[in-house]
């Protein structure tokens, strides 16, 4: 009897305690114009792999746009406005990203969310964000699904889509003779990232010899068996489709094997600084002639004034100076002059009207130009070919910028472009 | 065929690594019938301790020496201070134990030493090796790799066999009251036998890295496919565990190398399901699996 | 009235009303909390479904499982795939809705269930924690295998079928999504006032040191000049002739145009679930998901009370606690082990079908190897062998992160730190609870409760 009693008694506590404390009143909030802008601040946030398999590298984008900010606050904020960036870790969850995300709405109020990480991730939210009409800018993934102003009209990709980076680089292969003569191979990553980059040369008109992939997350078995076959094959060069971590996989294991063609990677597998982490002393042989697409100028050139100042501030920080940093400052930088562009009576319609009108006139250290319309929401355009020298550099081997569109034909068409300088300061 | 012996080739490097994981969750299964979720966290967490020692010492060998106490010492304090208090635990409290004990290795690793992949030096060859006018897809190393495993799996039969420590471990494991009344130390014993699995998970660890880099979770997958390899050897077979962890290792290369990369995680459960609905205790395992 | 409750059929008219007062209370609460709290409601609401079928196999059956988060992405795949692709249910006319869909995954969960709890059922300990393990990473991977069909890595969007009132559907592409006309420079900055040029460069000298907060100590004065501009211009910049600049004629079109009426004026202000045109629209999306989660945590609370509370139930014991006694008096162990997968796989495939419509979407992601073991952490810590354990277990899932995430909180510890801060209290917390009360919080109460009533009976 007592033992049934019991079970009853905490059964009743349980429940009460449960009533409680979803019961807990919420902070009333006062409406005003817009979430998350009040006289002197902007709330924006973002969801991002802080920690996990994922983070590698990752990790690194949020706290550079941090740094940013804070440099920026520094400064008097914009139109007297500070920012404030809530960052939240979902470990590339898409359940994790879909709390993280309510959370940045409903508790945190935010104006507008900014570099959201991933296709999976941002998959599970972008319909939410947009449906409230938030604008949900500068997304972290070159799937091109998010580059859709009908569906998606508050959503702003930036860096090029996967599919126009494989047409850049397939006709920038089919443009040099040495490079077209050679037995073409392709390793992938499976996935919506691979078969974007297939779609990619398809359209460019890329036929490949072999087609090899990997799984995503295969760590343990090192790429033996796909560089066996790349080997048996005869390729003469092999396009890397994959992120950084198997980057240095492939490269390691290729040297094991001694199998050497041309490699031309994708520019989200290629970066040196996090390759050098992977590879050790090897790094810079193991580098060597790799041709890798770009639209960042190069990290390395300390005389181009965008770097040397982002470099200040990551420096100043105390962050690594890596592509990921690099590239976290950098769309910070955009998204602090389309907040400023957006003027004194910030919106949220405002941002989007800021960055659909005014998008090629922001200052940034791309250097193919940033072309935002109500009808395109894709930021930049298209990419340079560099090729890495025996110290990691990449140096540029286009003098022309190599652009096209996400759709499933035409190719990639050369065309020149000329930023301008930044800003005082690199302040908005 | 000659692409068939290069898939089988590379396949044995990596399945010695897996074989080595599967080694050590025996080890603590034997010793105190719990699968260590763990392990994979323990021996990422030597690694890095070795890789400090490493760039310390510029030692590889020192490095390798001071993963094994590490692992040792690891060990012992995960079963002290966790699977001791808890006498009567039943599986999934056993499992949930690790699983947390786990999440919190990988979290400290990533405060001490950062959440980006580094480089493990390779401290030998690892260029294939030319024989016979051809190039074989092992090196050196891989076969460093291979040789530590046999040393470990004849030493551990030795002890097991040979050496009254290795008698009343498995009185123990067989059933720790009645080895108690002949006069067994029990939780002496249980303790030795997770300090030995912390050294044989610090070893793998420390023999992966250089071919793999090392981040909290760069061993997460290795904790499924030695699981899986650990699960149809039979959980109680030595031989068991580095024979399948093997062919474990064998299967994904062929498969990844004679179809598509994505296959191999789902042939690898087909066959686990196959496995296990034929023979229930697992290849090499008693029949004490299965109860009805 | 004892009698009365003898009668047959009284357990059940028991079981409903409380099932009832629940559902009930629940909704009450879920009607007078704020948007956020109805988004947790309805995750606990989905776990504790997830959770009752974890109870009856876990607890009562006496079955580990590593693999019910799998569990849940079948129901989630199938909720997904057919109201993604079926208009009408194959070979009838009736049309498709989210009703249909979840019944379709209880069927998913009922065979796949079966098929696991065959294979299982002669398994014990740690090898059922290998099929299981297995499970849960190689169904997720079947998705990464067939992308044209399951979305791959990427995943499907749903669209779930909100009720009237609900939030605007948003419009369908408009085709055309490229620019043609590309510039070919930036014009020049405009002029900035005082600042002379363009030679305004950030250096570690100039660089705003100390607060964050406060304005910066650089005087006009200190700005670099022109002069001082690094003299190496990048070629890229210096190359082009100023014929190439940006004119009126080639800047992008977009730009003369704002055609900026593309967003929907009507969008909702989330603070107050209302339009933004000051319309109520009486309708809050995560109030709607709460409700769902809710009445299926109900449904499948009920059914679990009348079989933990049945006979079945005392045949899921009698094999965990002796299964040769159990043969001997004519119970088919394996049978009820195989029943206990099927009841589990159901409940799993339903909480998985809710958990796609709070997503609005399935992918493998979602639904890993985490997933599977997060369900296995709350039954541990909430209590194994009762329901209302599981509604703990399920709080804790949703409530612990949180908490930990306030505990690590922001402290101005280093960065590394104060990410792995939170998975380090998780960690240690999740050990700390399986040592302090190995029962689960339930348990561990019930037997201190137990206690003072056992001490209060004696001293009275």
């Amino acid at each position: 009897m007592s033992k049934v009693l019991a079970t009853r008694v905490v059964a009743f506590g349980a429940v009460a305690a449960i009533a409680l404390a979803t019961a807990a009143p919420s902070g009333a909030a006062v409406a005003a114009a817009d979430p998350g802008v009040s006289s002197n601040q902007i709330v924006i946030g973002t969801t991002t792999p802080l920690t996990g398999p994922a983070s590698p590298g990752y990790k690194d984008v949020a706290p550079a746009a941090q740094a940013y900010f804070n440099y920026v606050n520094a400064n008097g904020g914009i139109n007297g406005r500070k920012i404030k960036y809530v960052v939240k870790d979902d470990q590339y969850n898409p359940a994790k990203t879909k709390s993280a995300t309510s959370e940045l709405i409903l508790r945190d109020k935010i104006f507008a969310m900014f570099g959201a990480l991933g296709t999976p991730t941002h998959s599970a939210v972008v319909a939410d964000l947009n449906r409230r009409g938030i604008p949900d800018v500068f997304v972290n993934t070159g799937s091109s699904t998010f580059d859709n102003p009908g569906k998606y009209p508050t959503t702003f990709p930036y860096f090029p889509s996967y599919v126009v980076e494989a047409k850049v680089m397939g006709s920038y292969l089919l443009g040099d003779a040495a490079l077209a003569a050679k037995k073409r191979c392709i390793f992938y990553q499976d996935g919506e990232f691979g078969d974007n980059a297939l779609v990619g040369f398809n359209a460019a008109g890329v036929q490949f010899d072999t087609q090899v992939s990997y799984f995503s997350g295969q760590q343990v078995a090192p790429f033996t068996s796909q560089v066996t076959k790349m080997k048996a094959a005869g390729c003469e060069l092999v396009v890397f489709f994959g992120v950084t971590s198997a980057t240095a996989q492939l490269l390691g294991t290729s040297a094991k094997a001694a199998f050497r063609p041309t490699w031309m990677i994708t520019s989200v597998g290629s970066d040196p600084t996090v390759l050098a982490g992977s590879l050790g002393a090897a790094t810079g042989a193991l580098m060597t002639g790799i041709y890798a697409p770009s639209f960042l100028a190069p990290i390395q050139d300390t005389t181009n004034p965008y770097v040397s100042q982002m470099k200040v501030i990551a420096d100043k920080n105390g962050l690594p100076w890596n592509f990921y940093t690099y590239y976290g400052i950098n769309t910070a930088y955009v998204l602090a002059q389309a907040l400023k562009a957006a003027g004194p009576n910030l919106t949220r319609q405002g941002l989007i009207t800021a960055l659909q009108t005014k998008a090629s006139g922001f200052r940034s250290a791309a250097v193919v130009p940033m072309v935002i319309s109500a009808k395109s929401h894709q930021g930049l355009t298209g990419y340079y070919m560099g090729q890495y020298d025996g110290s990691g550099n990449l140096v540029r081997k286009t003098s022309y910028i190599l652009t096209a569109t996400s759709a499933a034909t035409g190719t990639a068409k050369q065309a020149t472009f000329r930023p301008g300088a930044p800003t005082s300061k690199l302040l908005p | 065929m000659t692409q068939f012996l290069d898939y089988v080739l590379g396949g044995i490097g990596s399945g010695a690594i897996i074989a080595l994981m599967a080694l050590a969750l025996v080890l603590t299964w034997r010793a105190t019938r719990v699968v260590n979720f763990a392990q994979v966290g323990q021996a990422m967490f030597t690694t890095f301790i070795a890789l400090s020692i490493q760039t310390l010492t510029g030692s590889w060998f020192i490095a390798l020496i001071g993963a094994i106490v590490a692992g040792a010492i690891l060990g012992v304090i995960v079963q002290y201070l966790v699977l001791r208090p808890v006498k009567r635990m039943d599986t999934s409290g056993a499992i949930i134990a690790t699983f947390g004990v786990l999440i919190a290795l990988q979290a400290a690793a990533g405060m001490i030493w950062g959440g980006d992949s580094q480089a493990y030096p390779q401290p030998f060859s690892n260029t294939a090796i030319s024989l016979f006018g051809r190039e074989w897809p092992l090196s050196v190393y891989d076969l460093v790799v291979i040789g530590f495993a046999g040393v470990l799996v004849v030493g551990l039969t030795l002890l097991f066999t040979r050496t009254s420590l290795g008698l009343s471990m498995r009185a123990t494991a067989f059933n720790p009251e009645v080895a108690r009344l002949s006069g067994v130390r029990v939780g002496r014993t249980l303790t030795i036998g997770w300090a030995l699995a912390g050294v044989v998970g610090a070893v793998a660890g420390v023999l992966v890295a250089p071919t793999s880099a090392i981040s909290p979770n760069s061993f997460d997958i290795l904790l499924v496919f030695a699981f899986t390899a650990a699960v149809i050897g039979g959980l109680d077979s030595l031989i068991g565990a580095v024979a399948l962890g093997i062919g474990t290792g064998l299967i994904l290369s062929v498969v990844s190398g004679y179809s598509d990369s994505s296959n191999a995680p789902v042939v690898a459960l087909v066959l686990l399901a196959l496995n296990l609905a034929i023979k229930p205790e697992g290849i090499f395992g008693h029949n004490s699996a299965r109860s009805v | 009235m004892r009698d009365l409750m003898r009668l047959p059929g009284a357990r059940l008219i028991q079981h409903a009303l409380l099932a009832f007062a629940a559902w009930a209370v629940l909704m009450w609460v879920n009607g007078s909390v704020d948007e956020l709290t109805n988004y947790y409601l309805a995750l606990i609401a989905m776990y504790a479904t997830a959770m009752f079928g974890m109870v009856i196999l876990v607890g009562l059956s006496g079955q580990v499982s590593l693999g019910n988060g799998a569990l849940m992405a079948i129901g989630g795949y199938i909720f997904a795939l057919t109201t993604l692709n079926w208009q009408y249910i194959p070979l009838t006319s009736i049309p498709m809705n989210g009703v249909w869909a979840m019944l379709f995954a209880a069927i998913g969960g009922v065979v796949f269930g079966l098929v696991i709890g065959l294979l299982g059922a002669r398994l014990t300990g740690p090898y059922l924690a290998g099929l299981t393990l297995g499970i849960a990473v190689g169904i997720p991977a079947i998705a990464n295998r067939f992308p044209g069909l399951f979305g791959g890595e990427t995943g499907l969007q749903l669209t779930v079928p909100y009720p009237d009132g609900g939030y605007p559907a948003v419009a369908e592409a408009s085709g055309e999504q490229f620019v043609t006309e590309l510039p070919t420079s930036q014009d020049a900055l405009p002029s900035a006032g005082a600042s002379a040029g363009a030679g305004d460069l950030l250096t570690s000298d100039n660089f705003p040191s100390g607060d964050a907060s406060a304005l910066p100590s650089v005087a006009p004065g200190d700005l670099l000049t022109a002069d001082n501009f690094p003299s190496a211009d990048p070629s890229a910049m210096a190359s082009v002739a100023p014929g190439d600049l940006l004119t009126v004629d080639n800047f992008p079109s977009a730009g003369a145009t704002p055609e900026a009426s593309s967003l929907d004026v009507s969008v909702l202000d989330p603070s107050t679930g209302t339009g933004t045109d000051g319309v109520d629209l009486g309708f809050v999306l995560e109030r709607w998901e709460a409700s769902l989660a809710i009445a299926v945590a109900c449904i499948v609370g009920f059914i679990a009370l009348n079989l933990v509370r049945g006979r079945q139930g005392r045949v899921w014991r009698a094999v965990r606690d002796d299964p040769v006694a159990a043969a001997v008096s004519g119970i088919s162990p394996a049978g009820s082990k195989v029943t206990a997968f099927m009841v589990s796989s159901v409940f799993a495939s339903l909480a998985g079908a809710v958990f796609v419509q709070i997503l609005a979407y399935v992918g493998p992601g979602a639904f890993g190897l985490g997933l599977s073991l997060s369900l296995l952490v709350g039954i541990v810590l909430g209590g194994r062998s009762s329901l209302v354990g599981a509604v703990i277990g399920a709080v804790l899932l949703v409530w612990l992160p949180e908490f930990v995430l306030g505990l690590a909180g922001d402290r101005g510890w280093d960065e590394q730190v104060t990410n792995n801060a939170p998975n380090l209290i998780y960690g240690l917390l999740v050990v700390l609870v399986v040592l302090v009360a190995p029962g689960g919080i339930v348990g561990t109460l019930q037997a201190l409760v137990g206690r003072i009533f056992k001490r209060t009976a004696r001293s009275g």
